[in-house]
């Protein structure tokens, strides 16, 4: 089961005019991956003062998607030349500071684009909360079969980052176009096009190319044709998500299990945990 | 819904000692049942143990080969990680044919005692199958241990699972544990470029291997910019919540370094299989016992590999997967000689069969002891080997051969010579009055019998 916001079973076809529109748009404009205004002042208050905890800068950092995506790309990016691909946020901590990464959070949160129209921020909170959560059960589930948390922490968080892209241009056309659509077509347009933008976004950017798998394949990791294990560790812990949220009872997920080489008691063990998982989840609220 | 079957074997895991089981029972026309509790056969060997980490081993050996790396450059380790993918992949299809071109049916799922002579085996979303086998046996081989005062997190201090699914390669490492896991992955992180801080209570790492060779991997992995902090207690071990890992020392020494290795042992996998049902439980140290036809204490019940404890290498259980089935079919088995050798895939290997210089005096009353160091041999001086030797023990009448030890490019290779020519009972003069094709490494085994030959000469002379 998916995310009200992005559910694939709704029954819900892009009618309208609103898929011909975004599919323009998104054929002939750079993609826009705005911040949330909450976490873009957070992180300009954080960063502006030298008193600032590198601690709570580092979260901040792995808590929010866009955040997160933004300084991975500009850590790749000529301007800071780095000698090897960032490929975590932790490398990217270690590799430049924290102060460096203020620097270049505080710059992200300046330039980049903000959430305006009210009902989509909202969304998006909910979207992002739901991503933190997603990566909070991908850390665990990597971590009960003894694999590196770092990947699967990061495709957790990014998994869903095409879908806010959708909901900028939704805004975006909105506006140009001095139009309304219903929270049907919304959720119809978020279904057709997250996934694929999600892929082109972290393509685009140059994200580690096992996000870029998880963000195309979450939904239908049997498609993924690598990064196997990454995909289907996010496609659990995205029902693990909804499962926290109410949303998702768990049911039909053998074939999940049996690719990820886990028994029901190890699913039991992982639920366990939900408690502090939940503390996550409200801390984000 | 439950499904009731028959078989001759059933053997749980698919490592090398299952699988090894499987294809020798399979071969000799048992009705075979090969059970693994993953999603894909080959256990830890392929899929998280020898395979991924000795193609990590030979791409950093390429590094060194060509220069190593240089001041201020970084690998970028998903590269590495790449190919190891696809090693593995292979591997896992490879046995996969294997056990399949011999006969053996392969079950996927769970499994547990029910009796001594009967499993179940659970699986997500299928029938629960009921499986009654005349002999059974266990291969469920072992995981890292997790010592309880070490945090392990698999982000910022890693096991030897999680190290091999870490997708940047840490600045600096700080690695705990001295056998032979640790010291692969300190000097292949060494070799790499990251700063090496390897730390172990015991004054030595590697307390099993001759002292000779030990120093000279030791002496290479100090010239690779490695730090051996032997003979320390660690105090505490912690993140600090940004960017660094913090080891402190019983001595007060304090080492940042960005990620942290834990290798202090494995232990065997024997939990949620019901041993108690078959009438099995384990000893002190975790493991089954076994007698020397790898017979547990139930008939009909046979347990190889790490699941035994040591040496737990795959080239042993492997060994001792065909035995147990060779045994339990009444076939015959091999001479007995025991020369299975042992590979340490560090930088640089390290290798040895049969018994060490130190051993042999103290178990013999005395040994002729052989050395040929690489830098003198053509091949060692045209690779650009510094440091590298090999060691031949042999009796104290300077005739048989007891032993071999090597540390250096290709020693798990070479060490095969002295394996052959153990099990063929030859005596020490057979490397001189042969030749090896020049120039090789194996020369250096000419060079060390002539050695041997050269004190057992003198002695002759001395005796009158």
């Amino acid at each position: 089961m998916d995310s009200p916001a992005v559910s694939k079973t709704p029954g819900l076809a892009p009618g309208g005019v609103l898929g011909p529109l975004l599919a323009a748009h998104f054929a002939s404009q750079k993609l826009d991956l705005p911040l949330l205004p909450t976490y873009a002042t957070q992180v300009v208050a954080l960063c502006s003062d030298p008193k600032s905890d590198a601690r709570t800068l580092a979260q901040l950092l792995q808590r929010d998607p866009s955040l997160a995506a933004h300084v991975l790309a500009i850590a790749n990016s000529a301007a800071y030349a780095a000698r090897e691909p960032i490929v975590s946020l932790q490398q990217a901590i270690a590799r430049m500071g924290v102060r460096t990464l203020a620097e270049i959070a505080l710059s992200v949160a300046i330039k980049t684009k903000v959430f305006r129209a009210g009902a989509h921020v909202d969304r998006v909170q909910q979207l992002w909360k739901h991503s933190a959560i997603t990566a909070a059960w991908a850390r665990e589930i990597a971590r009960s079969r003894r694999r590196s948390v770092e990947s699967a922490f990061l495709c957790g968080l990014l998994h869903e980052v095409g879908a806010p892209v959708v909901l900028q241009a939704i805004d975006d056309i909105q506006r140009k176009n001095k139009l309304e659509f219903s929270r049907g077509e919304i959720d119809a347009a978020i279904i057709q096009f997250h996934e694929e933008l999600g892929d082109r976004l972290v393509r685009g950017w140059a994200l580690p190319e096992w996000t870029r798998a998880a963000a195309a394949h979450h939904h239908a990791p049997e498609m993924a044709t690598q990064f196997s294990d990454e995909v289907y560790t996010t496609h659990l812990a995205d029902r693990m998500a909804h499962f926290l949220e109410g949303e998702d009872d768990l049911a039909g997920l053998d074939p999940i299990l049996s690719a990820l080489g886990m028994y029901e008691e190890d699913l039991e063990d992982l639920k366990a945990q939900a408690e502090t998982i939940r503390g996550l989840a409200e801390a984000l609220s | 819904m439950i499904e009731s079957r028959r078989c001759d074997v059933a053997i749980v895991g698919s490592g090398p000692g299952g699988h090894s089981a499987a294809i020798e029972a399979a071969r000799a026309g048992a009705h075979t049942i090969l059970i693994e509790r993953d999603s894909r056969v080959g256990g830890e060997c392929v899929h998280r143990g020898t395979i991924p980490s000795k193609t990590l081993h030979e791409r950093a050996q390429a590094l060194l080969r060509t220069g190593g790396v240089k001041p201020g450059e970084r690998v970028p380790i998903d590269f590495l990680m790449r190919r190891k993918d696809e090693v593995v992949a292979r591997n896992e299809e490879l046995v996969a044919s294997q056990v399949a071109a011999a006969g053996a049916e392969v079950v996927f799922g769970h499994a547990r005692f029910l009796s001594s002579s009967e499993l179940e085996v659970r699986s997500p979303g299928k029938p629960t199958l009921r499986l009654t086998a005349k002999n059974i046996v266990l291969a469920t081989g072992s995981r890292p241990r997790k010592p309880g005062d070490l945090p392990i997190d698999h982000e910022h201090v890693l096991d030897s699972d999680s190290v091999l699914s870490m997708t940047w390669l840490p600045e600096s490492i700080a690695v705990f544990g001295g056998g032979v896991i640790a010291s692969e992955f300190a000097s292949i992180f060494a070799a790499l470029g990251s700063r090496v801080s390897w730390i172990d209570r015991s004054p030595r790492p590697l307390g099993f291997l001759d002292e000779e060779i030990v120093d000279t991997f030791l002496t290479n992995f100090r010239a690779m910019g490695g730090i051996w902090c032997g003979g320390r207690q660690v105090r505490e071990v912690r993140w600090d919540g940004v960017s660094r890992v913090i080891t402190q020392l019983d001595d007060d020494t304090r080492i940042e370094t960005e990620q942290a290795l834990v290798a202090l042992g494995r232990v065997a996998n024997v939990e949620r299989l019901d041993l108690a049902a078959a009438g099995l439980a384990t000893n002190a140290r975790g493991h089954l016992e076994v007698d020397k036809f790898l017979c547990t204490k139930v008939p009909g019940v046979y347990a190889v590999g790490d699941v035994i404890g040591p040496p737990a290498l795959a080239a042993s259980s492997m060994d001792q997967g065909r035995r147990a089935i060779r045994h339990m079919l009444g076939l015959g088995t091999h001479s007995g000689v025991d020369a299975t050798p042992s590979g340490i895939y560090a930088l640089p290997e390290m290798a040895c069969v049969g018994i060490d210089e130190a051993t042999a005096r103290k178990t013999l009353g005395g040994a002729v002891v052989g050395v040929a160091n690489f830098s003198d041999l053509a091949r060692g001086r045209i690779n650009g080997v510094r440091d590298g030797k090999l060691k031949l023990v042999a009796d104290a009448r300077g005739e048989r051969l007891l032993g071999a030890q090597i540390v250096g490019e290709g020693a798990t290779e070479l060490i095969h010579v002295a394996q052959m020519a153990m099990i063929g009972n030859l005596n020490v003069d057979t490397f001189v009055d042969h030749v090896f094709n020049f120039p090789t490494f194996a020369e250096a085994y000419r060079l060390a019998a002539l050695e041997i030959l050269a004190v057992r000469s003198k002695s002759l002379r001395a005796s009158g």
